[in-house]
């Protein structure tokens, strides 16, 4: 097995705040290989964008603050390096693009400067040169008339070449590993296709991995190799995108695909989860799904007494749910060969060895699919057709 | 670009002719008609310079004619274009074209009102001409190093101290300068008036060593002259941007872009001092064009008490001896400046934020 | 415990950390009314606090100046009986502040009265009393201030209870020109002018000309503001164009310029030096109003107003205004600190008032007679004018903190 490109191990956040400290991302493990297309996936508030952040150190420290745990990148822990090793990591080993490509992006400089400081930074070349890789660059990810694009203005583009430009902006040092958080969130449907297919594109040529953040099971279906599914801080199932698409573990996990509208359903309402993420400030103790999972209720109707507890879930209601998932957190155990799931009540969770997740998959390429033409792998719906 | 500025500077002149209206018809339509009523604390006037007086404006408006045939009068006066002599300006054969603006003559100081202007306004300019960027710099430096400190002791409470001395009165601080540091009472640190030293004329310009010992020289007389009323112009300015320069810095470091700034491996420095800053200017110049006429009141107070021959001054005089070509003249040219500085502001404006343009 | 054991080194931490917290997020307290959050969250902080007090000082000298300070005893006895010549010298103006400021204080604060209904209840308040007043109060045409010293002196006084300080503002010290232009004494506690007149009582006199006119001509700036920036936000089009005009000739006018030139040249006058203040300084609150009136407009529940057939001034003042006010009342909290500093420039200039003490004048005073710097005549009022300026500018700080939605903790 070859080793992972990153990995990381019980990273926990804090943030200090005035009315106390609340811990946005706990004992977060998982890994990425090389060439590789992880997804933390996840609602918003669950803490992916704070994992993302902290593997580059992004993290404002104060009120932030990293509590233990290691993110090993090419077997070097970024956690303890000073601030000036770190920046020569950030934008050449690992770069990042974000959600909003419109505020990312500097308003009084021109793209070419903004790029050009990216190569700069960490390429000894000169200033002329510079520019001429931007307009490369720019050239790469399918921006044409590059030379003229490099005088103009973020304001001047649409929101679609913006983001362009930001994964052009990243690529410029020919990064090991891209962390894309959100990067077609803001984007029109059409738009996202086409990024998410440049995403692929420019992966396959530079053999480089991604970690991508969202919140999007399509986009999951279509480009993910390893799925991490984060919620209220903690990684609650991580498997290959076949084997979580296939057969989810964690109850959250199977409410996401629920929700998913079909188109061969029948009418009615559509499925929610109900009830909403915990505030971070406040949450739940025990397993913090717990007020708004189905199965602990379900089983809860079919034990003894003894074995259940009623409890408040929100919005002045009250449930009752299995003792064990209010009073004690389960962690992440391997309860499939490679996939891992949180939940007590998983298959075999009581059996199952703890796990951090180490999972090398690559996606299996759809049989007679041309490389890098047309989406490869599974499309969503059949995915969860095939599934519960 | 340049179409807007030529269509702005078009508008200027109703502006220009609007506000100046209203002050010819304040003075116009008060208890004492267009000759004013007599407010200096020394009594009237003598009967004899009031009927000079009279004649003059007689001669010039007819005293007897309605208010506004009375503006319109003053107003082709004073305008570079309109009705003048034959052989005078241009074309020189006809009696309407171009000329040279005639603002009258002061009666009361026995002068020509051009060269009154003339001699006070270098000075006025000076003053904020040494104010101005002194208030800049200072505030962005201070700016900066809020940003950078931020929530440490220099950050925290600077906002309120910074709001205690933009409420200091500037008439409160012009006294107490004045009688503690520039009066023979106390320490006597300043000269207590006036703009140059009485052997100012004399003086070689720069500090030398003479027979008689060290000159200070005119130069940095001047100076030395300038140093309260320049103080006491620049302070409440330097709070009230001080306090904008770090709200604005603070906002443009936690932006989105800062944090891609960051991803790409800036450091700090280049973050702040190349990202942040010139966004954070922005507001600071919008600003500007409310600084700035805001110094020209300032400048009124100010050379009033330290005795500087400004246009400030000019204005107390010309109002307190009710002299209104001297009055209206003041109106026009503070109302210029005002607008000039509007302008100037709206143009550093567009060329400090690509996002901003005027076509 | 049983599986949560062991793995994760700070465990304990996360333990501890939970116990505290419920099993499920709270309900959210219910929430207030707006203008009552505003007004919590503008008084919490301290600098806020320390503003409201020094301006409650003031009002509370505004209003009961007679009885702070006063040559006329507050109660005397004298042959055998007792009198307040305090009371006897009363003018209209301190009959009405204490009685209208205690009714406003009600009106305010204790009946649950919509907006409109309050300003009409204290504009008939204010008619109600200040008529009474006009007609009932009689003092005597010529004030000796110093007889009641006289009478002590000449023994004629068995015993008498006087303001703390016991000097009018207007006292010239006739018996006693020998204190004149001193500085801080026992008997005066912050000295005495050049024409006698005691230093602090001027001062606690002068507060009711400050707040009067901060007050007033702030209040007149954003009626005016309020009305013009209305219309042209609402209407657009023609209207917006030609008070945009407007609001450039009044931005162009160099501002203490045109009040030194109507003062010079109409005659010093209380009402109109407030007007003079609020038709200069109205642009701004006028240009605040017509940005929230653009946005408003084309909000959904303006639409509907209009719609329903509402008549004009309903819409725009039971609407619109209250949604759209923010901003002027932080511009009027600032507006009423410039207001007072225009007004003390002015009495500086020596364009003020002249019978009536004002801060202004009273700083003029300092750098008096032959250059020779009085130094308590320049401390003091300068320090009472910083004073109450810092005051409401903490105010307008604090309040600017409270509406502002960025900083919503």
């Amino acid at each position: 097995m070859t080793q992972p490109l990153l990995e990381i191990r019980g990273l926990n956040v804090a943030f200090n705040t005035e009315r106390g400290q609340i811990r946005p991302v706990r004992d977060v493990s998982f890994s990425v290989f090389p060439g590789q297309t992880v997804a933390l996936v996840g609602e918003s508030g669950c803490g992916k964008s704070v994992t993302a952040l902290s593997v580059l150190r992004l993290i404002p420290q104060p009120p932030g603050q990293f509590l233990g745990g290691q993110i090993l990148f090419a077997g070097r822990d970024l956690l303890p390096l000073d601030e000036r090793d770190m920046r020569s990591v950030r934008g050449r080993d690992i770069a990042m693009i974000f959600q909003e490509p419109m505020t990312s992006l500097n308003p009084v400089f021109t793209i070419g400067e903004q790029i050009a400081e990216a190569v700069l930074l960490h390429q000894k070349v000169s200033p002329r040169e510079a520019y001429d890789l931007a307009e490369k660059s720019l050239r790469d990810v399918g921006i044409a008339d590059a030379r003229r694009r490099l005088s103009e203005y973020p304001h001047q583009m649409s929101g679609g070449m913006r983001q362009r430009v930001m994964i052009a902006m990243a690529l410029s040092c020919r990064p090991k590993l891209l962390i894309a958080d959100e990067p077609t969130t803001a984007l029109d449907v059409t738009i996202q296709a086409q990024i998410l297919e440049l995403l692929r594109k420019l992966q396959n040529e530079t053999g480089m991995a991604i970690l991508l953040i969202t919140h999007d099971l399509g986009v999951v279906a279509e480009n993910a190799d390893v799925v991490n599914v984060m919620y209220a801080s903690r990684i609650v199932e991580s498997a290959s995108v076949e084997d979580l698409f296939d057969r989810p573990q964690h109850p959250y996990t199977e409410g996401l695909f629920r929700s998913v509208p079909k188109l061969n359903a029948p009418d009615g309402r559509l499925a929610t989860i109900p009830g909403q993420v915990p505030n971070p400030a406040k949450f739940p103790t025990g397993c913090k799904f717990h007020p708004r999972c189905p199965r602990t209720r379900e089983l809860a109707t079919r034990s003894e007494p003894a074995k259940t507890i009623d409890v408040p879930v929100g919005g002045g209601d009250r449930a009752r749910v299995m003792r064990v998932c209010v009073e004690d957190e389960p962690l992440l155990r391997g309860v499939l060969p490679a996939h891992g799931a949180a939940c007590h009540f998983a298959e075999n969770y009581d059996r199952a060895p703890e796990m951090l997740p180490m999972l090398d998959h690559r996606r299996q390429v759809v049989a007679g699919a041309i490389e890098g033409a047309a989406p490869r792998g599974i499309k969503l719906e059949e995915a969860i057709k095939t599934g519960r | 670009m340049l179409s807007y500025v030529i269509r702005r500077i078009l508008l200027m002149f109703p502006t220009l002719i609007g506000m100046t209206a209203v002050v010819f018809f304040v003075m116009g339509m008060s208890p004492g008609g267009i000759m004013g009523s007599l407010l200096s604390a020394e009594g009237g006037m003598k009967s004899r310079d009031r009927k000079a007086l009279e004649e003059y404006y007689d001669k010039r408006y007819g005293l007897k004619k309605p208010l506004v045939v009375q503006y319109l009068r003053w107003l082709g006066k004073v305008s570079p274009v309109g009705p003048k002599e034959k052989g005078q300006g241009w074309p020189k054969s006809t009696s309407v074209g171009f000329k040279s603006p005639d603002l009258g003559e002061s009666i009361a100081k026995g002068r020509k009102v051009s060269e009154l202007i003339g001699e006070a306004l270098p000075i006025t300019l000076l003053l904020n001409a040494l104010s101005f960027p002194l208030i800049y710099s200072l505030s962005i430096l201070m700016g900066i190093q809020a940003a950078r400190r931020r929530g440490q002791l220099l950050d925290v409470g600077m906002g309120t101290v910074m709001l205690g001395l933009w409420s200091v009165p500037v008439i409160w601080t012009g006294v107490m300068l004045v009688g503690f540091l520039a009066s023979k009472q106390y320490m006597h640190w300043f000269p207590t008036n006036g703009l140059h030293d009485l052997r100012a004329d004399q003086m070689p310009f720069l500090p030398a060593f003479t027979k008689a010992g060290w000159e200070r020289g005119w130069l940095l007389d001047t100076l030395w002259h300038l140093a309260l009323p320049v103080f006491c112009l620049t302070y409440g300015n330097f709070a009230f941007l001080t306090k904008l320069s770090r709200g604005s810095m603070l906002e443009a470091i936690s932006a989105d872009y800062v944090r891609t700034a960051r991803a790409k491996g800036v450091d700090e420095h280049g973050v702040l001092y190349r990202h942040v800053f010139r966004n954070s200017l922005i507001p600071l110049i919008t600003v500007a064009a409310y600084v700035l006429p805001g110094m020209l009141a300032g400048s009124i107070i100010v050379e009033t008490i330290f005795g500087v021959p400004g246009m400030g001054r000019l204005m107390i005089e010309a109002v307190t001896l009710t002299d209104r070509e001297l009055v209206l003249s003041e109106a026009l040219l503070a109302g210029f400046l005002g607008l000039l500085a509007y302008l100037l502001a709206d143009i550093s404006y567009a060329l400090a934020d690509p996002r901003v343009s005027y076509e | 415990m049983t599986a949560t054991d062991t793995v994760s080194p700070d465990n304990s931490l996360l333990a501890s950390a939970e116990a505290h917290v419920p099993a499920v997020e709270e309900d959210l307290p219910p929430p207030q009314r707006f203008w009552t959050k505003v007004w919590r969250d503008t008084f919490h902080e301290a600098r806020a606090k320390v503003g409201a007090v020094w301006i409650a000082v003031l009002i509370v000298f505004a209003v009961f100046g007679p009885v702070i300070a006063n040559s006329h005893p507050l109660a005397m006895k004298s042959g055998g009986h007792w009198s307040s010549p305090m009371l006897r010298y009363l003018t209209p103006v301190d009959v009405i502040l204490p009685i209208f400021t205690l009714a406003a204080a009600i009106v305010l604060f204790f009946t649950r009265w919509s907006g409109g209904v309050k300003v009409a209840a204290l504009a008939g308040i204010l008619a109600v009393v200040s008529a009474l007043a006009f007609v009932l109060v009689h003092p005597p045409p010529a004030v000796v201030y110093e007889q009641w010293r006289d009478l002590a002196r000449a023994g004629k006084i068995e015993s008498a209870v006087h303001a703390p300080v016991p000097y009018s503002a207007n006292d010239r010290l006739r018996d006693q020109p020998e204190k004149r232009l001193t500085g801080p004494s026992r008997e005066h506690w912050l000295g005495t002018e050049a024409n006698g007149a005691d230093v602090l009582s001027r001062l606690i006199h002068a507060s009711r000309i400050a707040l009067s006119i901060g007050l007033i001509s702030t209040g007149i700036a954003v009626v005016i503001g309020v009305v013009v920036g209305g219309l042209m936000g609402y209407f657009v089009g023609k209207v917006d164009m030609l008070g945009m005009r407007l609001i450039e000739i009044f931005e162009a006018i160099p501002t203490l310029f045109l009040m030194i030139t109507i003062v010079a040249f109409f005659g010093r006058n209380l009402y109109l030096l407030m007007a003079i203040i609020g038709l200069t300084t109205w642009t701004g609150d006028a240009r605040f109003i017509r940005a929230e009136f653009l946005t408003l407009r084309n909000q959904d529940f303006v639409q509907a107003a209009k719609a329903a057939g509402l008549p004009l001034h309903s819409i725009l003042f039971r609407h619109m205004l209250p949604n759209g006010i923010a901003p002027v009342l932080i511009s009027a909290s600032f507006g009423v600190a410039s207001a007072i500093l225009y007004e003390s420039t002015l009495s500086f200039l020596g364009l003020g008032l002249v019978d009536e003490p004002s801060w202004g004048q009273m700083l003029n005073q300092a750098l008096g007679v032959g250059g020779a710097f009085v130094w308590w005549i320049a401390v003091f009022p300068g320090l009472a004018i910083f004073l109450t300026v810092f005051a409401y500018n903490l105010v307008g700080e604090a309040l600017r903190d409270a509406l502002d939605p960025k900083l919503g903790h």
